[in-house]
């Protein structure tokens, strides 16, 4: 990599000094200023032809060679502010200054690119909210989502899995999962890199995305990758390196303590103990750790930390006629087993986005991307995946069995799996993803037709391939058994096998297919603007894989949106989505939904205009209706709604046939069909407003949203009796309601002083969701109803402590289902007042799910030296502890974790040990845990060379940075020894990671 | 403005012209009404779908997880059921995914349908089919819905009786029939049934309900219905009923010889190890060969025979002797091997010739057909002896699951020579739902219990002893000594002996108990096994001893007779009751 980098950059020198040499030159003087008039000192000022560069000066005032015949143009570009491209009069020697503006505010020039057109910020009557591409780059990781956490409010990211390479997480916007959008199409965000991004807006209302039509009705992010800006040449090299810890680890017992808390387990319930004094003693002194083996399973398997790299390479520039961005991007990462071979990632991605002018009316875009990621991974027994280490290493006691003996490995019928032999010998599986994002746009100007009309065109080809390959194999096991005389012998259990070839685990392809067409009028007539857009996309989505089809998913939308804005201070505008759905019967397939939107720019009025303390305010609302296209209705064909499916359905055996029947297929109805019939709706309501204060320092956004879904398709499952048959036979309904409704909001607060500037700011949402209409049965009582609760609640039994003597649990007089309870056992409240304890108690105790979510960030810079600090969190709500089997330790098979060294009796934490009663194992208060936490999410401290230095080494820029990533956490769980975003990460998979890298940045 | 409005309205009614752009491109699978229902075959793969879920929670290992809710055994599972039902939280079994002996009964509603779907879409084949072919759908159909509504009331009781599909306007709320109300619906769905279904089927159709089949079923549903559970003034009538249809199963198999009592041919031998050496005991051989080696044998009724038995072998045996894939260890309880009679046709404790230190010899036939002893060999093909004494290698202790629990082990379902040891392949075995044998002990029951051992059902020509004595006979037993024929009350505990032996492990004896109203008796929750302490002197080398506690006690209690319906329908209609006590 590093000589990779060196080369470019000697590379990238050679050719400016090659091309400086030819032009005559002439010096013009300039002045940068901020848009304060304020000068702005240490700034590169880059000529376009003669690539000459100059810093500003304390006054802003810089002196640089430009070509003297030719129309050169000199680039600005400065940390936080838009790069600004200011062209030079030939023959003059003096230029107008040049204004740079901040980015990321409410101005209302600002822009908010929507779907077929971007607007100004005072056009907009949508909540859209804006991150750069740069902010996400502190944030090392291989997926963007995961950057994205705690940076946008209501924007929750889930991470769902972090194995190496099989990173994947979910973003929800108000609760709903959010559709990704790249460069104007619906694509999987999957490999692309934060370096590529420009800007990743948030669009969460049909006034901002009814144009998209029904693949508008989740939320949206918009990302646009980045463009070459004409006159600015750019050559970037970004490297970093790392390591990766585990945030937190389960903590499970030695063989001595579980052996004791079985015995104590076996004795709680009437059996006799497993292991005798003598066993136990032995346990302790480790004398035989043959027949009594302590193996410390995370400490044995996994090293402390594996490593992380990021490289990042890209050339920008062009000019008028062509412009063009280009970009090289790997990221690395490896797994943590210390036996054998780590799980290997390697991920290449490549992106080429070119801009032409063919001529006076027409430009055409091209962008072009590919990524490859590479796999290498321990094979997973049972088909090709990776192998999760992790569920053995949290499910083996430290006695299972010993790993070797006389160089032979070990398994117990008990304990199958041996983890030597699993890393070791079981074979490896490849995997190799190659996704490829490609578009062409083209734009005409239609104004010397219709006077302010152009018209775009845009298709798109992307396809996604993934292909696994795998092979098993396993060396022989043995079975330790004790001989007559007590001398030990293993006894092979599993022959070996050598695989000797790769197989075929998995492949699929997926091709995306959209193309759009728009056309856009503009125009202006006195006080009044009005902006026409129309907007007609299509796409197709395939999915082959081996062993099914996949029906197509088509859209096909028609968009109207009329923007009228009058004497800069009122906005309003209407969204026409005229949309089709293939799954809907023909001649049902199109609905018009409307979205109507309406802003006042508050400090465009005369009453506010001259106000020193507002800058910029805004209040804007809107209201739209959308169907829903993709409802899921389990056990329904989503496609074919309409019809009554007959299909094989199981099998019999009549006859003879050997030792069996003979298979004969059924048909059944897997489906009724339905008719009468609507695409099931959502309702978005949005006001808000947004502003920026006391001199652009302060910039703010809040707004009320409610969104309620409605006409939901169901086939009344839940209030039909079983005797109807079963669900396949009943037709599907429009029938449910919910409503979401909440408040989220930012403010960001930014000051200078001198050399030091900071900023400071915090995001946060807080959401309530209830049913309103749900399928359930009449009679059923109020208390079990879910129709107007809140529909995060946690349904379970109310818990009282533990009984603590057999006097209590006689004097209750209540009888719990799950047969004899002892002391130590979790007393259960009698909600329903019938002296027994069952399913008719289950209800809803209070207890949530987080409602607030919310981020904190902070940057500050002195001179060179910038630090940006994110913090994210959740808070008002709960976690079920019973979804970890860390904390749910029952039967004989399972792991104890150091916690059940706090059992009954000896604390009342945990209920007494048990092998066999179910009574403490059933979702109840009891097992409930502060879900808040707060958790310190990226962190970047750097130094920026003086442009002065920097540009005596050919750069622009020269940054060095540290960068981390859940460096702490603060939360009730952690004394758990668990990580509070997911508690069952370490144990039944990869645990969340702890990312530092050092890594340097440089632009010529 | 115009003109782009325009445009967007012209655009607008272009979109309803090239709106095929949204036509499916794959051709579903999927069929029409007319596909299925006009033709012949089609139509024969949608009405047998209806057996499927018979066969859900009919399979040959779910017989021992019915059997472990009763006295016949103990079973420890890995699956999160038996402890379960064991601890009669059964309402909890229904939301269990692996009880499917809760679930899956219950989802047969699904097969009712299909049953009442396929009577009424059976005029639509008319034209395409023989007037045979359409009898036999109809009497198939008519069977499996008495079929299911006899599952349903074998464990819930009553329910309301659908003769077509409901649909989704009409009135759900139902209310449940009485139990006598149900049985008799069953039972004039199996009369007409019967007269549709053939005697029997040609071999690829071997496995159909047949004439028989439909007669079995309305016997066994009116003796059900007659029994003190359900019976409780003792409406002779109903027994009469009962009586009367086992009776017409009789008659019609004697007088065309369609079912036949599996006779006795040649001897089989077990052996055991003893301080005298190794001890073989020579018994008649052939009631095994019901259950293995000859499906559709003259003494079934009706079977299924489609199961690959491999399960049977996780389910009967113990870890010990099957490495891997253990689901359960099944162990037969020594309330049951109590029952098992001396050769003299005596009670073990009426037999002054039985020794309980060597318990082994002299006993009924079926005994070594049914039960693995202690030290008994396992399998000819291997020197592997059991070990279920204290200690032994195959004996439960502390913590093992999958070991027996009892000190015995179940022979029944096991094919001679084979086992995991030997990889032999596992030889035919089968669900059976009803044979010959049951039937004659059925009408031995009635007829016991409206007149006592010496009654005739009048048209009859058997007395209830000598109906039970066929079946005896049939393993080399000797009739019923007289000493046990004194009253009804007497031989009725004969009788109930009887069915607990000969259908042992057959799914049987758990309903018995409930109809009877035994199961809540203490004497049948309480499951014993047997304690084996060496000692040389012995005949058998172990001092043998009931253990002094329960090795399981089950919870049943009254309500239990009446199985709880699952939540979700009990609080949906007020109509659909609760059984009482859920």
């Amino acid at each position: 990599m590093l000589i990779l980098c060196a080369l470019i950059t000697v590379f990238g020198i050679g050719t400016m000094q090659a091309q400086r040499a030819k032009i005559s030159t002439v010096t013009v003087t300039g002045q940068v200023v901020d848009e304060n008039g304020q000068p702005m000192p240490g700034i590169v000022v880059k000529s376009w032809v003669t690539q000459a560069k100059a810093i500003t000066d304390l006054q802003g005032n810089f002196s640089v060679d430009v070509a003297r015949e030719l129309a050169d143009k000199v680039a600005v570009d400065a940390k936080g502010y838009n790069t600004a491209v200011v062209g030079v009069t030939p023959g003059k020697s003096a230029m107008d200054p040049v204004v740079m503006v901040k980015t990321k505010t409410f101005d209302s020039k600002n822009l908010v690119e929507l779907p077929y057109r971007t607007f100004t910020n005072d056009r907009v009557t949508s909540s859209v909210y804006t991150v750069t591409g740069e902010e996400l780059t502190s944030f090392p990781s291989s997926i963007l989502l995961e950057a994205l956490a705690g940076r946008i409010p209501g924007l929750v990211i889930n991470v769902n899995s972090t194995t190496p390479g099989q990173e994947t997480a979910t973003a929800y916007l108000r609760g709903a999962a959010v559709n990704t959008y790249i460069d104007g199409i619906m694509r999987d965000i999957t490999g692309l890199s934060t370096a590529e991004v420009e800007k990743v807006q948030v669009i969460r209302d049909y006034s901002g995305r009814g144009a998209l039509g029904l693949s508008g009705s989740g939320p949206v992010l918009w990302i646009t990758t980045k463009k070459g800006t004409p006159y600015n040449k750019t050559v970037s090299v970004t490297a970093e390196m790392g390591m990766r810890t585990p945030t937190s680890l389960p903590k499970y017992v030695d063989s001595y303590d579980y052996a004791d808390l079985l015995n104590e387990a076996l004795v709680n319930d009437g059996l006799e103990a497993r292991y005798s004094e003598a066993d136990l003693a032995k346990y302790q002194s480790h004398s035989d750790l043959i027949k009594f083996p302590d193996i410390d399973y995370y400490g044995s398997y996994l090293t402390k930390s594996s490593p992380f790299r990021k490289a990042n390479l890209n050339f920008s520039g062009g000019d008028d006629r062509v412009s063009y961005y280009s970009m090289f991007d790997y990221v690395g990462n490896q797994g943590l087993e210390s036996v054998g071979d780590q799980i290997k990632n390697d991920q290449y991605k490549l992106r080429g986005n070119v801009d032409i002018r063919l001529n006076d009316y027409m430009r055409l875009g091209v962008n072009i991307a590919g990524s490859y990621q590479k796999q290498k991974f321990p094979n997973s027994g049972s088909g090709a995946g990776v192998y999760n280490v992790f569920d053995i290493l949290s499910t083996y006691p430290s006695n299972a069995h010993p790993t070797y003996f006389q160089d032979k490995l070990i398994r117990s019928d008990d304990y199958p799996i041996n983890l030597d032999n699993e890393l070791l010998y079981s074979g490896f599986g490849e995997s190799t993803v190659i996704n490829a994002q490609n578009n062409a746009k083209l734009m005409v100007d239609l104004n010397s037709v219709v006077k302010g009309l152009t018209m775009t065109a845009n298709a798109s080809f992307d396809v996604y391939n993934n292909i696994i390959t795998s092979k098993g194999g396993t060396a022989a096991l043995y079975r330790l058994q004790t001989g007559a005389l007590g001398t030990d012998t293993a006894v092979r259990v599993v022959e070996a096998l050598n695989v000797a070839a790769m197989s075929l685990g998995n492949f699929n392809v997926l091709r995306r297919n959209a193309a759009y067409l728009s056309a856009n009028y503009d125009r202006e007539f006195g006080k009044s603007l009005l902006s026409v857009d129309l907007g007609y996309y299509m796409a197709l989505e395939e999915m082959k894989v081996v062993a099914d089809d996949y029906q197509p998913a088509k859209m096909q939308d028609l968009a109207l949106r009329a923007n009228y804005a009058f004497d800069g201070k009122y906005i309003a505008q209407l969204d026409l989505s005229y949309s089709g759905s293939g799954r809907m019967p023909q001649g049902e397939r199109f609905s018009l939904y409307p979205t109507l939107g309406l802003a006042w720019i508050a400090s465009n009025e005369g009453f506010l205009k001259d106000n020193s303390a507002v800058d910029y305010l805004k209040v804007f609302a809107s209201a739209g209706i959308m169907g829903i296209n993709d409802y899921g209705l389990s056990g329904y064909n989503p496609f074919y709604l309409t019809e009554t499916l007959w299909r094989l359905n199981g099998t019999w055996r009549p006859g003879i046939s050997g030792n069996n029947g003979t298979t004969v297929n059924n048909y059944n109805i897997v489906q009724a069909g339905t008719t009468g019939f609507v695409l099931p709706k959502k309702r978005i309501i949005n006001i808000g407003t947004q502003g920026e204060l006391f001199g652009r320092s302060i910039s703010f956004e809040v707004n009320y949203f409610n969104e309620k879904n409605y006409d939901k398709i169901s086939n009344l499952a839940a209030s039909t009796p079983t005797i109807i048959g079963s669900t396949q036979f009943l037709p599907a309904v429009n029938f449910g309601e919910d409503v979401r409704w909440g408040i989220d909001g930012m403010v960001q607060y930014s000051k200078s002083v001198g050399d030091f500037n900071f900023s400071l700011g915090a995001n946060a949402m807080y959401m309530r969701a209830k049913y309103l209409v749900v399928d359930e049965p009449d009679a059923l009582e109020d208390y079990k109803k879910l129709a107007g609760k809140d529909m995060d609640l946690f349904w379970m039994y109310q818990a009282d402590g533990l009984y603590q003597d057999a006097g209590e649990i006689t004097s209750s007089g209540i009888t719990q289902s799950w047969g004899a309870v002892q002391p130590g056992d979790v007393r259960y409240v009698d909600y329903n007042g019938d002296d027994v304890i069952d399913e008719y108690d289950i209800h809803s105790t209070g207890a949530h799910a987080p409602r607030f979510f919310y981020g904190v960030n902070l940057s500050a810079g002195y001179k060179g030296f910038n630090l940006t600090v994110l913090g994210q969190g959740v808070a008002n709500g709960d976690v079920m502890l019973s979804s970890s089997r860390y904390f749910w330790v029952n039967g004989t098979k399972q792991n104890y974790s150091e916690l059940m060294l706090d059992r009954f009796p000896v604390t009342n934490n945990y209920p007494r040990l048990t092998t066999l009663s179910l009574n403490n194992y059933q979702n109840s208060t009891f097992w409930l845990g502060n879900a808040a936490y707060f958790r310190l999410r990226n962190v970047e401290l750097s130094y920026t060379l003086p442009a002065a230095v920097s540009s005596r080494m050919a750069m622009t820029n020269f940054r060095v940075f540290a960068r981390g990533t859940n460096l702490f956490v603060l939360s009730e769980l952690k004394k758990y020894s668990v990580d509070p975003e997911r508690i069952n990460a370490g144990i039944t998979g990869y645990p969340i990671f702890k990312t530092v890298t050092l890594g340097v940045s440089c632009k010529f | 403005m115009k003109k782009i409005l325009f445009l967007f309205i012209a655009l607008a009614f272009l979109f309803q012209g090239c709106e095929e752009y949204l036509d499916k491109v794959q051709e579903s699978t999927g069929m029409a009404d007319e596909q299925v229902f006009t033709d012949y075959n089609n139509f024969r793969k949608f009405e047998d779908r209806m057996y499927k879920d018979m066969h859900d929670y009919l399979a040959d290992y779910d017989y021992s997880f019915i059997a472990a809710l009763c006295d016949e055994g103990y079973t420890e599972s890995d699956w999160e059921t038996m402890p379960i039902v064991q601890t009669g939280n059964w309402l909890k079994a229904y939301s269990t995914a692996q009880a499917l002996q809760f679930s899956a009964p219950w989802a047969a509603w699904q097969s009712i349908r299909i049953a009442n779907i396929v009577l009424q879409k059976l005029p639509m084949l008319e034209g395409n089919a023989t007037q045979d072919q359409m009898d036999q759908i109809e009497g198939q159909a008519l069977f499996m819905r008495a079929w299911y509504y006899y599952e349903f009331l074998k464990r819930q009781g009553g329910m309301p009786y659908l003769e077509v599909p409901l649909q989704g306007t009409d009135d759900f709320a139902l209310p449940r029939l009485s139990y006598d109300e149900t049985a008799q619906k069953i039972a004039a769905d199996c009369e007409k049934a019967a007269d549709l279904l053939p005697e029997a089927w040609d071999i690829a159709n071997l496995g159909r309900p047949t004439k028989g089949a439909a007669m079995a079923l309305k016997a066994s549903t009116l003796l059900f219905n007659a029994s003190p559970t359900n019976n409780t003034t003792n409406d002779q009538a109903k027994w009469t009923q009962a009586a009367q249809a086992a009776w017409d199963l009789i008659a019609f198999s004697e007088s065309t010889g369609t079912y036949k009592l599996i006779p006795s041919k040649g001897t089989d031998q077990v052996t055991y190890l003893s301080p005298a050496g190794t001890q073989t005991i020579t018994y008649p051989s052939g009631f095994d060969s019901i259950f293995m080696y000859t499906p559709y044998n003259d003494e079934i009724i009706w079977e299924f025979y489609g199961r690959v038995n491999a399960s049977k072998y996780s389910t009967f045996t113990v870890a010990s002797l099957s490495p891997g894939g253990i689901i359960q260890g099944f162990s037969p309880s020594q309330n049951i091997v109590d029952m098992f009679e001396t050769d003299n046709g005596l009670r073990i404790t009426d037999d002054s010739s039985y020794d309980p230190q060597n318990p082994y010899v002299n006993r009924d036939p079926r005994f070594y057909q049914t039960i693995l002893f202690n030290r008994e060999r396992w399998t000819s093909g291997t020197g592997i002896h059991m070990e279920f004494f204290n200690g032994g290698r195959d004996r439960a202790s502390g913590a093992f699951k999958h070991y027996s629990y009892t000190g015995y082990l179940s022979r029944k379902f096991w094919a001679k020579n084979v086992d995991r040891w030997s990889n032999a392949t596992p030889p035919p075995t089968h669900s059976i739902y009803f044979r010959y044998a049951e039937i004659l002990l059925m009408y031995a029951e009635a007829a016991n219990e409206i007149g006592g051992p010496g009654y005739t059902l009048p048209g009859a020509t058997m007395t209830s002893v000598q109906a039970l004595n066929k079946v005896r006979e049939r393993s080399q037993m000797p009739p019923v000594a007289a000493a046990y024929l004194g009253s009804k009350e007497a031989f009725r505990e004969r009788i109930k002996n009887e069915r607990a032996i000969e259908l042992y492990l057959e799914g049987k004896r758990f309903f018995d108990l409930s109809r009877w109203g035994d199961a809540s008796k203490l004497v049948h929750k309480e499951i014993y096994g047997a304690d084996f302490v060496a000692d040389a002197s012995q005949p058998t080398g172990y001092t043998i001893s009931k253990t002094v506690q329960p090795v399981y006690t089950l919870v049943f209690e009254p309500r239990q007779y009446r199985w709880p319906i699952p939540l979700a329908d009990a609080m949906m209609f007020k109509e659909f009751k609760q059984n009482p006590g859920w």
